[in-house]
């Protein structure tokens, strides 16, 4: 399959006329310093609400979706990761990598704006979600690495990283459905 | 007919002789006219300002040239294009030619890096040349991780060293690269089901 590459040209979009900042894909963003948008994170989880962090996640991923075209779940590896961090550049959300400890993905974000883990968290939950065409459970595990699992298992892996354990002790504890012992 | 009625007549025939070029110039006239509209209409504020009464003038910021300052006019719509463009390569340069591709009539000095580097499956892992790879997927084996407990204790292979040259010196190194094995998903939906197929033991 003819893997595509992510072209920045014409991302943004800026519409002096009419005071407007738009993607190339026409979704209208606002630019906030780093320094309002971290408080506004916090506030938006103090209160429990992650939808919106999630949200972003989500609106990032389309925008990769987007440039991908069709057939992304056929899609290599790399080419999904690179147009995934190409876009999360773009917004300024640091720089996206991924690893695989044993079958799980781990994503890591550096240089993520001082934005709260939780939300970050969330963040990377809807931007995989929407690259892999389903919900994806996000689970901070420390210095900007972010286990990506099931939803349904967000608890369990919290409380393993709550508890103490390391990325590889988390990767050791989990098993294929099925085939846990 | 009388003399006095033919004199009469060529008059007014005369007359009428004459009149007929002018109104047919002005026919003429008046049909180009409404073709070309006066500036005045085109230029929302065409009269100059008046000239100050007063003789004292406070000093303008921003030294006056010998030209008059133009009337403001209609808003100026920028081409989109050329705005974008400008607006958005210079910066969009600056992301690193590592991972995306260099945006259109930009020089990059540094050649984009390869998006997948596959390689023949016959050559062995240790005489395998490791590429740069700009997205730092890193594999790591299963067997050889669950047993690195705890991971972040675990030396270094030189391999994942070369790996994970990106990576800052202060972060420890634990990935450990080996070879996938052949039930390797080679998908990004295929990794991200495994993934998500993940349950407590």
């Amino acid at each position: 399959m003819d893997e595509p590459r992510f072209d920045p040209g014409g991302f943004w979009e800026f519409h002096l006329s009419g005071g407007a900042v738009r993607t190339r894909e026409g979704r209208r963003v606002v630019v906030l310093p780093e320094n309002v948008a971290g408080p506004l994170v916090r506030l938006a989880l103090d209160q429990g609400d992650q939808s919106l962090l999630a949200e972003i996640g989500a609106g990032l991923g389309a925008e990769a979706v987007a440039s991908l075209g069709d057939g992304l779940r056929e899609r290599s590896p790399e080419t999904v990761l690179g147009h995934a961090r190409s876009v999360v550049a773009l917004f300024g959300l640091g720089r996206l990598s991924l690893d695989r400890w044993g079958d799980m993905l781990v994503a890591t974000l550096d240089g993520a704006p001082e934005l709260h883990t939780d939300g970050l968290a969330a963040l990377l939950g809807g931007l995989f979600g929407a690259l892999g065409g389903t919900e994806v459970g996000c689970v901070s595990a420390g210095g900007g690495r972010f286990l990506l699992v099931h939803p349904d298992v967000v608890a369990a892996v919290s409380a393993m990283v709550a508890s103490g354990a390391e990325v590889g002790s988390v990767a050791s504890q989990l098993a294929p459905e099925g085939g846990a012992s | 007919m009388s003399a006095a009625a033919k004199l009469e007549a060529l008059l007014a025939r005369v007359q009428h002789n004459r009149t007929l070029p002018r109104v047919a110039r002005a026919r003429a006239l008046s049909a180009v006219q409404p073709a070309a509209p006066s500036p005045v209409q085109l230029s929302p504020t065409p009269t100059p300002s008046p000239a100050p009464q007063s003789p004292v003038v406070a000093p303008p910021i921003i030294a006056p040239t010998s030209t008059p300052t133009p009337a403001p006019r209609s808003p100026i719509e920028l081409p989109p294009a050329a705005l974008v463009g400008m607006l958005t390569a210079p910066r969009v340069a600056e992301l690193g030619a590592d991972a995306v591709t260099p945006p259109r009539g930009l020089r990059t000095p540094v050649p984009p890096a390869p998006v997948a580097h596959t390689e023949p499956a016959a050559t062995s892992a240790a005489h395998r040349p490791r590429q740069p790879t700009p997205l730092e997927l890193a594999v790591v084996d299963e067997a050889e991780h669950v047993r690195a407990a705890p991971a972040a204790a675990t030396p270094a292979a030189p391999r994942a060293i070369a790996a994970s040259a990106q990576l800052p010196p202060s972060q420890p190194i634990v990935q450990i690269m080996s070879e996938p094995d052949a039930a390797e998903p080679a998908t990004f939906g295929g990794l991200l089901q495994r993934s998500l197929a993940l349950r407590p033991r």
